[in-house]
């Protein structure tokens, strides 16, 4: 008998465990783990070591400007789909049988569908002479066309749409696991149904609220099809910036500079929000 | 302590109540009194409805029909929030991410209750159920037993009138189980409360209980004190269901005001008192007797020849086979006259006429 082979009370042996999750490891390791340290490289060597790429994103307004819209749109996106999505969540938690299929059906079917046909959904429906500027002017409450299309409203409203699912989908599972017991027990003890919602259900469901607003906001801060399509050149975020030095001015170590930028950014942001919130020990609670 | 008592226990009334979930028919016609202080366990199998009649007692469900009161208010249709009722879930349901006192002090915060009268009751509660310095931990950080007591606290602390518990310790093994048993009754007695009890386990019913309902089927086969229930059982489901029972089925043969004959069907003459409507000469019937009413000897009674001897202990049960296809167990005393019986022996089967009990065949079923 091989020794890996061999179950100890439930856990794998070390062998067996580094069988299991070598195939992803080896993909992480030349995916991505390769790419990112080849990108930071050539942000520090060109070819000597020199941090003008950095200094050049520093010192420059513009580049500060688009970050910290990249991180306001982030920001405001998180909130709109956490504010429409909880609510969602909430009626198919409680909605049984088809009625929660239906609803979830309507959460998933976005997400089955590719985001550069949502967001060139959302162009048809916003441009100068699209569905919605023609309705406007056929019921006569606007004459000339509204600018619509490469606006921030509109990269907020295709942004939410876009990556409500992903808000939806981890605060419906949390809610689901919430015995039904703790709500009837908290109804017999005196307390009515906003208080329930209050003590009872609101807490218990943090995890989700937190999993899903930091899928939306690290999403977000990424997110280049709907950006460059709906948003346009006067709403630049980040990562569109990075795809233009990368393909259309061919600076690879500007865009690496600009990546290696927004990846620290990120994991400060992740690290600042774990601690701030303490997803794990929330996590721990809710089971 | 004294901050605890209430203004003691109220009456709960249940009349005519049913209930149907789609085709399932929940409860059938089902009545009841609890007395203010009583301690009245609702016994029964699995689904015969227990839960769904506490749960109408708790305000989760609305019967289709019939009445609920509680200290002679009409409460069939008040919300649940606004009952005032205690209540012990089976699972106990404690919020995970409220501390001990914060789950015990929440019913006193919906009330509105002050701070410092609040942290008060909470510490008396805390030392009601001998918890007193686990104020500050959370439920995960807690035995099973622990977490019960922590429900219990949390059922009583407002001083509700009326405690329902549905199988409150079915998950704790026996020796915390019997230790709780005594615990839950000694709150109840010092608290004056009216406690509904939820239970399938019959012993636990008849150790802790002042009377029993028994349901069957969403019905109530039987209700009274423990000692009605096992010695006069109505049915033969109660006299099943309750303690330990031989079953023999047979013909009437000869029937009077208090007595019913049966010829065995593996032969035999036996006497038994008359239990249930029903019975005429002629028809089938069951005998229902318990073993440790049943006596060995060598004189009167129906031969047999002993099958089994089963010692436990205190106790020692002997299994006799009468004919092909009857056997009828007898318990005594390990130490008793049969001691020295053994297997193979030929005894013949007694007992007094009023020890036994006689039902028609066909109102088992
Ligand atoms: N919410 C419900 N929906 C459908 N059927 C139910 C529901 N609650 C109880 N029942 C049915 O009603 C019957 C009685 O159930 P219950 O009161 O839980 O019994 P017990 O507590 O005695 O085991 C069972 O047949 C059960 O399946
Ligand atoms: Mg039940």
């Amino acid at each position: 008998m091989t020794r890996w082979r061999q179950v100890r009370g439930g856990r794998w042996s070390p062998l067996a465990a580094m069988l299991l999750l070598s195939p992803m490891a080896l993909l992480l390791i030349a995916g991505f783990f390769y790419p990112l340290v080849n990108l930071l490289g050539r942000s520090l060597w060109t070819p000597e070591f020199s941090l003008v790429h950095y200094e050049r994103l520093l010192g420059e307004p513009l580049y500060l400007l688009i970050l910290m819209r990249t991180l306001w749109i982030a920001g405001v996106v998180s909130v709109f789909t956490l504010l429409l999505g909880y609510p969602v969540a909430l009626v198919m938690a409680r909605l049984g049988g088809w009625k929660a299929a239906l609803v979830a059906a309507c959460v998933l079917v976005p997400l089955w569908t590719s985001a550069l046909v949502r967001s060139y959904a959302w162009v048809v429906l916003l441009q100068r002479n699209g569905i919605v500027n023609d309705t406007l002017r056929g019921l006569g409450l606007t004459e000339q066309p509204l600018r619509l299309i490469h606006t921030e409203g509109a990269l907020l409203v295709a942004m939410t749409h876009v990556l409500l699912p992903f808000m939806v989908l981890p605060i419906y599972s949390v809610l689901r696991a919430i015995s039904t017991d703790l709500p009837r027990a908290a109804a017999n003890l005196g307390a009515g149904t906003w208080s329930i919602f209050r003590h009872v259900t609101l807490p218990l469901s943090l995890p989700g609220v937190f999993a899903g607003t930091l899928m939306v906001f690290i999403l977000s801060l990424g997110f280049y099809i709907t950006p460059a399509l709906v948003g346009g050149p006067r709403t630049l975020m980040i990562a569109t910036l990075i795809g233009q030095q990368m393909t259309e001015l061919l600076n690879w170590s500007f865009a690496s500079a600009i990546a290696a930028a927004l990846l620290a950014v990120t994991l400060l942001l992740v690290a600042a929000f774990r601690r701030v919130l303490r997803i794990d020990q929330m996590a721990g609670h809710a089971g | 302590m004294a901050e605890l008592k209430g203004a003691g226990g109220a009456p709960v009334s249940i009349a005519a109540v049913e209930k149907r979930f789609g085709s399932v028919a929940a409860l059938q016609g089902v009545s009841l009194d609890a007395g203010a202080g009583e301690f009245l366990s609702l016994l029964g199998p699995s689904g015969s409805g227990k839960t769904t009649l506490l749960m109408m007692i708790a305000g989760f469900e609305i019967p289709d029909r019939g009445t609920i009161a509680i200290g002679g208010r009409d409460v069939t249709e008040l919300p649940a929030n606004q009952r005032n009722v205690g209540m012990v879930f089976q699972r106990y349901a404690l919020f995970p991410h409220m501390t001990v006192a914060e789950n015990i002090g929440f019913p006193l915060r919906m009330r509105g209750l002050a701070r410092s009268e609040m942290s008060s009751r909470v510490e008396d509660a805390l030392k009601l159920v001998r918890l007193d310095g686990y104020g500050t931990r959370l439920p995960s950080q807690l035995s099973g037993g622990q977490q019960q007591r922590v429900a219990l606290a949390r059922a009583v602390v407002f001083r509700p009138p009326v405690l329902l518990m549905d199988e409150p310790l079915a998950a704790l093994d026996k020796k915390l189980r019997q230790a709780m048993q005594l615990e839950v009754r000694h709150l109840q007695r010092e608290l004056g409360l009216t406690v509904l009890y939820v239970t399938h386990d019959q012993e636990e019913a008849l150790t802790m209980s002042d009377r029993i309902a028994v349901l069957n089927d969403g019905r109530i086969e039987q209700i009274g004190r423990p000692e009605e229930l096992y010695e006069m059982p109505a049915s033969a489901f109660v006299a099943d269901f309750i303690g330990e029972t031989n079953f023999l089925s047979g013909d009437v043969v000869g029937l009077d005001a208090r007595e019913c004959r049966v010829l065995l069907d593996g032969d035999g003459l036996v006497t038994g008192r008359v239990a249930a409507d029903g019975l005429a000469a002629g028809t089938g019937a069951r005998l229902a007797v318990r073993p440790d009413r049943v006596r060995l000897g060598n004189a009167e009674g129906i031969e047999g020849t002993i099958a089994e001897r089963i010692y436990s202990g205190a106790m020692l049960m002997l299994a006799v086979r009468i004919g092909e296809t009857t056997t009828i167990m007898a318990r005594g005393p390990s130490n008793g006259p049969d001691a020295d019986r053994s297997v193979g022996d030929r005894v013949r089967v007694s007992w007094k006429p009023e020890d036994a009990r006689v039902y028609p065949a066909a109102a088992e079923r």
